[in-house]
């Protein structure tokens, strides 16, 4: 919901209305009327002003300019030099825009709509805070921005009149391609009223003669001349045109009946497209300064909204950091208040002690013994000798048998062979074999030893099939 | 003047995020850094206390068993020697000499290979205040012969009893 005023400023009075918008429905919230030099205590603390003059003398101007020509700023100075040229050395505030059916083979007609900036600004100064006006304008098109929005013909006459003045504007395709102001300053009624009559007669009839190529189908009439049915009537039988008035009541609420119509400018100026607004230059600076406030306003807020959002999570893995920390913190305290640290002497000692333990456990004949049980269930040994001296630790063990055939030698050394291929462990095993085939008498000498040491014997055979 | 006021506290509020983020991150890093180190700390004492532990259960008791005086490791050798001398005909071959933190003897020793139980015995020999070292083993039809060393654990006169 938007709340803005609506000021039309008509020589030394002021009418303000203040309108709440939503959803494309405005709400006539308030009327006032004022003087002039009340406006600015008026707005003081108030924000966003639609604002509309009266302003007698307007350019309203029809250029022919190249069409290989489209700069904007050359466009521009064109038109100033050809308004300068014509009519007058004031300063200008206008706009312009190509009036497409006029085109004149390689020369484009602009239409030139604007106002003089002295007697313009004179009015607009009134206003103070100059950063809150979202729309100014003159009359006439205040009433084309109302027209435009109630009545959706092509080509139509729209007029309006209020005291003794008569506004009387030409809409062709939303451009405003004619417009003519008035005052009738004749106080008996049915003179005034013929001659409002003729005016807009003649008017009508110079506009239709001047635009012959524009089909008009529609008179809209507004202000005080709507409410007479015999104005209404002889505009009629005289132009052949439809006559309608302008209700703006459909979307415009807070009005009532026929209010509306004593207000038709203040309604139209927030309706005022843009290439009818003027601004002189400060306006247009703090316009675009506070849209520039705007923008750095909304980015400045994202820029703190996620520098927040990055902090806050920052804040909260540095936190848990933190509490990690302290556990660990407390863990390691608690671990070296309980934890026992033992001096070098009395560790060495200790280390001392099971290298001995060490020493005298680490080799005893009963090892080996046990390693070469599969060969003594086969046959038990002459003689076992075994000797153990530093690292080193060695058991020679001599196996004799003898046999009354080859074949019982031979599958009695298979299962000696492969009994001895069974020794595991640690221990390197070779042997030695001295048996004599001639007399059948199987001998060998098996070596048991902790570590590898170049002997003459052979490895262990490889199994017998 | 309120809107540019904001605007500048937005951006004095981000620049003071910003450096907050920075200083966070930079804390942070240092608290990892500090509890990768403690944690390494913590492992090394665990595993201290776990050796602790094991020394306390497993060695020092052991120690305080074993350790006796010079002197009377020597007669402990002296009586071992007497006790046992018959049963497995020892003979001494290096009389009480000093190991590392131990006072030795060297024996040899004879037993017929029909007396099992005796030759179990001697095989298994297992004393908690001494220990036995088999040098030599010989097995042969009738007899069976060796060397054995006996070592006694004692205090050296540096090493402050536990």
């Amino acid at each position: 919901m938007n709340r803005f005023y609506s000021i039309s400023i008509q020589n030394d009075d002021v009418c303000i209305l203040a309108v709440q918008s939503k959803n494309n429905i405005f709400s006539v919230e308030t009327q006032q009327y004022i003087k002039l030099s009340e406006l600015s205590q008026f707005l003081k603390n108030k924000t966003s002003y639609y604002v509309t003059f009266a302003q007698e003398e307007a350019v309203d101007e029809k250029i022919l300019i190249e069409s290989a020509i489209k700069n904007d700023h050359v466009i521009r100075r064109i038109i100033l030099g050809k308004i300068f040229e014509s009519c007058a050395t004031k300063k200008l505030l206008f706009n312009y825009c190509p009036i497409s059916e006029l085109k004149n083979g390689s020369k484009i007609t602009y239409q030139v709509d604007g106002v003089y900036e002295d007697e313009y600004l004179h009015s607009l100064k009134k206003v103070d805070n100059w950063s809150q006006i979202k729309s100014a304008t003159i009359n006439k098109f205040a009433l084309f921005g109302i027209s435009c929005e109630c009545i959706k013909e092509n080509s139509y006459f729209s007029i309006h009149t209020f005291d003794n003045k008569i506004i009387i504007i030409v809409i062709h395709d939303n451009t405003l391609i004619f417009s003519r102001e008035h005052t009738i300053a004749i106080d008996n009624l049915e003179e005034r009223k013929k001659i409002l009559i003729e005016e807009i007669t003649q008017t009508i009839a110079y506009v239709q003669q001047h635009f012959r190529e524009i089909e008009f189908s529609l008179i809209a009439l507004s202000g005080s001349l709507s409410a007479d049915d015999d104005i209404l009537e002889h505009i009629y039988i005289l132009s052949g045109l439809g006559v309608c008035v302008l209700y703006p009541n459909t979307f415009i609420r807070g009005l009532e009946n026929e209010e509306p119509q004593s207000h038709m400018v203040s309604l139209g100026s927030w309706f005022v497209p843009k290439k009818y607004q003027f601004y002189p230059t400060s306006i247009l600076g703090l316009n675009q300064y506070g849209f520039a406030i705007k923008v750095l306003l909304g980015f400045s807020a994202a820029v703190f909204f996620i520098t927040s959002f990055f902090a806050y999570k920052q804040y909260d893995s540095y936190s848990k950091t933190l509490q990690n920390h302290e556990v660990v913190k407390s863990r390691l305290a608690q671990l070296t208040q309980d934890t026992k640290i033992y001096s070098d002497e009395d560790l060495s000692h200790y280390i001392q002690h099971i290298q001995i333990v060490q020493k005298y456990m680490q080799y005893h004949p009963i090892d080996p013994l046990i390693a070469i049980r599969p060969l003594v269930e086969l046959q038990k040994p002459q003689n076992i000798a075994w000797e153990h001296f530093d690292e080193f630790m060695r058991l020679n063990a001599v196996f004799k048998r003898s046999f009354h055939t080859l074949e019982a030698l031979y599958q009695f050394e298979k299962l000696f062979f492969n009994s001895l291929q069974t020794l595991s462990g640690t221990l390197y095993a070779t042997y030695q074999n001295k048996t004599n085939y001639a007399t059948l008498d199987f001998e060998i000498t098996v070596t048991i030893q902790n570590m590898k040491q170049p002997t003459n014997s052979k490895e262990l055979p490889r199994k017998r099939r | 003047m309120r809107l540019p006021l904001i605007i500048t506290l937005n951006f004095v509020l981000s620049a003071l995020m910003i450096s907050y983020i920075e200083w966070f991150k930079q804390d942070e890093a240092n608290l990892k850094a500090l509890n990768s180190t403690y944690i390494k700390d913590i492992e090394k004492l665990e595993k201290i206390s776990h050796i602790n532990q094991w020394l306390e259960s497993r060695v020092i008791p052991n120690i305080k068993e074993r350790l006796c005086e010079a002197e009377e490791a020597d007669k402990n050798l002296i009586e071992f020697y007497d006790l046992n001398k018959e049963a497995y005909n020892l003979y001494i071959n290096k009389y009480i000499y000093e190991g590392n933190d131990t006072k030795n003897m060297e024996l040899s020793y004879d037993i017929s290979t029909h007396d099992k139980t005796k030759l179990i015995e001697l095989l298994m020999l297992r004393d908690d205040n001494r220990f036995f070292q088999f040098k030599e083993l010989c097995i042969d039809k009738d007899r069976v012969v060796g060397v054995i060393e006996v070592a006694q654990p004692c205090k050296k006169a540096s090493h402050v009893s536990q």
